[in-house]
């Protein structure tokens, strides 16, 4: 133990003399001394580069020296590049920390960047070899730094001239540096004073540059104006076109300009024939190969104007915004900004969706008279929402058009009022009896009783409504026979107003041809009440359409024959004494002959083609005129006159009895209709 | 050796130009436990080391002038060390003619002195110039240091052992393990470039 301890303690002698811990002042006395373990780094075609130790700093430095320092073109050309790469202090520029001249030529130190270099990481990349860069926003990272770094040596007027993967040194630690200003050149026309004697054109023909090397710049990135087989002027442009170049390797790990032979590769870029980045990876962001597109164009012109310009394209893609150069569409934008605002767009989107997805569902399943509900409620809505507008002073108004409705047998309407009446003023008792009779015409039981309630009133349609509300489902109209019950009843205790709107609103609703004959022989029978029982006619050829209720004369009304589906009614020597039964019939064909019709005013059927009246006490038919009527038998009535020919066009036949009209009028008759005289 | 920084003379310089009684006294107090581990470096037993020592201290005194660097083409130390390589030498063959009633095989002793040739003396005076060197200077800085630099330091040389395991030991943290550590080194790497300087030029 305690040898041992001598033995390393006895280490610490060449220590003390290998660490160079002598006093500085010493050790800056003897600059040779100052830089220490070189170890080779790389080479390039002109200089050497070698890490070594700063003894004055202590710290490991990159230090290039040049191969063939006798020669003194070489020399200033080293140097000029040193001095360039010194006057530029950036952050993504490598740092020149100084610059010397010693017994072996020049030499200058940089910062020793530990990492790789942007070309060894696309190859990675290639490989498919799992990397921090297999992150496109990464790379792009990188890529704007690069183009920050570019940006400051164009403001200050220095051009690189050869921007590639193999110049750019990354370390792990966010360090990004464009390297290698050895082709660099000063735009003299803007470039900073004090770089002014760096300006090729100064010192020594740009020419010289392509003494030691066949072309300038590094052929898969130069710009086409670089491979000399074209002539034009190189300018910031040119390096706008290597920088599409970088962010074409960066997107597809390719060189943008290849051949089979340098010839080829520079054919290719003075051609600017390169395979479009999503030929390569269809994944690649439509919007950066737009940019790559724009930057690598053959014109500068075409080209962006400026680095700054291409890195906002770039930020632009990055922030989720269109690039000018893609040219973005409508839903390109949308498809951004959604992008961009991912959750408040998703909660949108999904709220704009359950509404959409609701509104169909609900449209979809609707059968038609759903829909016709449903515009109904609307409707009313819309009216209780201008109703509730105008105040409860409105309501007797509401009252007397319900009231107007109801008398005109417009009971839905009718319904729509009093309900409205009874939602401004509840207290309206009136109003809430009214809508108790709608709501029994229309079989709605419950809501009867509750309106009687409402009313304080003790009409006998509550009771009824008690009796038969057991038959009311709800969505499903009452049977006919149920309604033909209530009818019986009604009739029994004489209340013909509302048997006579139920009856209305029966026959206008939508019920079985057999359920509606069968419903208007029992309302007849009904409704003509008879001493001696006698049996009712009522043939109905549905085939034809013709129905025939001749010869009973004890039948007065027959309102329930309205919205019947007769083409032809034969109706002669009946007691009925007006034509209101015939309403919202098709007819073509009506005999009335023989009936206590004194006149044709509620006659409304329109079609008619052949009408009987014979024997009626019609003084005219004024009422008719206009109609398509063909066939008119007027026999011992009031018309005097056959000035009415007039009127019908399509008169053909008129049956007249012998010595209604004068031969004087007969001679008028145009040939073409037939008067035959019985 | 503190009083001497102020002079540009080294203390070989010194007993070189003025052979005076105060610098001898110096010389014999920095180097005699140098002499000793070198002569003991030739495999020789204590009592006879110690008869060694006078006869070493009395060649140098007696020829410590005639030393030059650039004549001798060697530093103070090797020079010494083969002067020590002789003596014994010389002692060990007088010894053996004397047929010493000691038990120890003088013969063999000779024969492996003999036996060892110039660079391998080199090598032990280096060897042993380097260890004495390290060991004057951590004698001399021991003082500066608190009690658990100070063991840390001395741990940490005896074996390879963890900054974890001494931060446990001392109740320190690792961190102060290893300041301590690069404290003492600094301090060394000084001591012993200016004790070197100090006595061997």
């Amino acid at each position: 133990m305690k040898e041992s301890f001598e033995d390393n303690l006895g280490g610490l002698f060449d220590e003390a003399y290998d660490n160079n811990s002598r006093d500085l002042t010493d050790s800056l006395l003897n600059p040779k001394e100052i830089y220490s373990n070189f170890s080779p780094y790389s080479e390039g075609g002109l200089k050497i580069i070698e890490l070594c130790h700063n003894s004055q700093t202590n710290r490991k430095v990159a230090m290039a020296t040049l191969k063939d320092y006798d020669d003194e073109n070489k020399v200033e050309v080293f140097l000029r590049e040193a001095k360039l790469n010194a006057a530029l202090q950036h952050p993504n520029i490598v740092p020149v920390y100084n610059i010397g001249i010693n017994d072996k030529g020049p030499w200058f130190t940089m910062k020793f960047i530990a990492g790789r270099s942007l070309q060894e990481i696309i190859d990675d990349l290639k490989g498919i070899q799992s990397s921090e860069y297999a992150d496109l926003n990464t790379r792009l990272d990188i890529f704007l730094k690069v183009c920050d770094a570019i940006a400051y040596a164009h403001s200050l007027g220095v051009i690189h001239l050869d921007i590639k993967p193999d110049n750019i040194r990354i370390s792990k630690y966010g360090d990004v540096v464009l390297c290698d200003w050895g082709l660099a050149d000063v735009e003299a026309t803007c470039c900073d004073e004090l770089l002014l004697e760096y300006c090729s054109i100064l010192n020594h023909d740009v020419q010289n540059h392509t003494l030691f090397g066949t072309v300038k710049g590094s052929p898969g990135y130069m710009a086409p104006e670089q491979t000399a087989l074209l002539k034009m002027r190189k300018g910031f442009h040119t390096d706008c076109f290597s920088l599409g170049c970088l962010l074409y390797s960066l997107l597809t790990f390719e060189r943008p300009f290849t051949g089979k032979s340098l010839e080829d590769i520079l054919d290719n870029t003075a051609k600017c024939k390169y395979l479009k980045p999503s030929k390569i990876n269809s994944d690649i962001p439509t919007s950066l190969e737009a940019v790559c597109i724009k930057a690598m164009s053959l014109k500068p012109e075409n080209r962006y104007k400026d680095v700054e310009e291409l890195q906002k394209e770039i930020l632009a893609y990055r922030n989720g915004f269109a690039t000018k150069a893609e040219d973005a569409s409508f839903w390109k934008a949308i498809k951004l900004l959604y992008l961009r605002h991912r959750t408040l767009s998703l909660v949108s989107i999904l709220a704009f969706l359950l509404l959409l997805f609701s509104a169909i569902i609900t449209f979809s399943h609707l059968s038609l008279s759903q829909k016709n509900a449903l515009q109904l409620a609307e409707k009313m809505s819309l009216e209780a929402e201008y109703h509730r507008k105008i105040n409860k002073d409105s309501a007797p108004l509401f009252f007397e058009r319900a009231e107007v409705a109801f008398k005109t047998h417009y009971l839905d309407d009718a319904l729509n009022f009093v309900t409205s009446a009874v939602e401004l003023d509840e207290s309206m008792k009136s109003a809430w009896l009214l809508k108790g009779k709608l709501h029994f015409i229309n079989g709605e039981f419950r809501e009867t009783i509750k309106a009687i309630k409402k009313a304080e009133s003790d009409h006998h349609i509550i009771n009824l409504s008690e009796t038969f509300k057991k038959y009311q489902k709800p969505g499903k109209e009452l049977s006919v026979s149920v309604y033909l019950e209530i009818l019986d009843i009604l009739n029994k205790e004489k209340d013909y107003d509302i048997f006579g709107k139920m009856v209305h609103k029966i026959v206008y609703s939508n019920i079985s041809l057999d359920d509606r004959i069968n419903f208007c022989k029992k309302v007849i029978l009904m409704r003509n009440p008879h001493k001696k029982k006698r049996a009712l006619k009522f043939n109905f050829n549905k085939e034809t359409g013709h129905l025939d209720i001749s010869g009973t004369t004890w039948l007065r009304y027959c309102l329930c024959l309205q919205n019947f589906p007769a083409k032809s009614i034969n109706a002669s020597k009946t007691g009925i004494f007006n034509t209101i039964g015939f309403k919202s019939q098709k007819l073509t064909s009506l005999d009335i002959s023989s009936t206590n019709i004194i006149e044709l005013k509620t006659l409304e059927n329109k079609n008619l083609k052949v009408l009987k009246v014979a024997n009626c006490g019609i003084p005219n038919l004024s009422p008719l005129y206009g109609s398509p009527l063909e066939i008119l038998d007027i026999r011992n009535t009031g018309i005097r006159s056959l000035n009415f020919f007039n009127e019908f066009k399509n008169l053909k036949e008129v049956h007249v009895n012998k010595g209604q009209f004068n031969s004087s009028f007969i001679s008028k008759l145009p040939p073409k209709i037939k008067l035959i005289q019985h | 050796m503190s009083k001497d920084k102020n002079t540009r003379y080294t203390l070989l310089q010194r007993l070189q130009s003025s052979n005076n009684e105060k610098n001898w006294d110096e010389f014999v107090t920095y180097y005699k436990p140098y002499i000793f581990v070198i002569i003991k470096g030739f495999n020789v037993g204590i009592q006879d080391s110690e008869e060694l020592m006078q006869d070493v201290l009395v060649k140098i005194w007696k020829n410590i002038s005639k030393f030059d660097p650039e004549k001798h083409q060697c530093r103070f130390r090797t020079w010494l060390s083969t002067m020590i390589r002789n003596t014994v030498f010389n002692f060990f063959k007088s010894k053996s003619s004397k047929n010493s009633q000691s038990n120890i095989n003088y013969d063999d002793i000779i024969g492996r002195l003999e036996l060892i040739s110039d660079a391998e003396i080199n090598l032990l005076a280096e060897k042993e110039w380097r260890n004495y060197i390290a060991k004057l200077a951590w004698e001399n800085l021991k003082e500066n240091f608190n009690e658990v630099t100070r063991n840390v330091f001395e741990e940490s040389i005896s074996a390879d052992i963890e900054n974890s395991t001494l931060a446990e030991k001392y109740n320190v943290s690792e961190s102060s393990v290893r300041v301590f550590k690069m404290r003492v080194r600094k301090a060394m790497h000084k001591e012993i470039i200016r004790l070197n300087n100090e006595l061997e030029t």
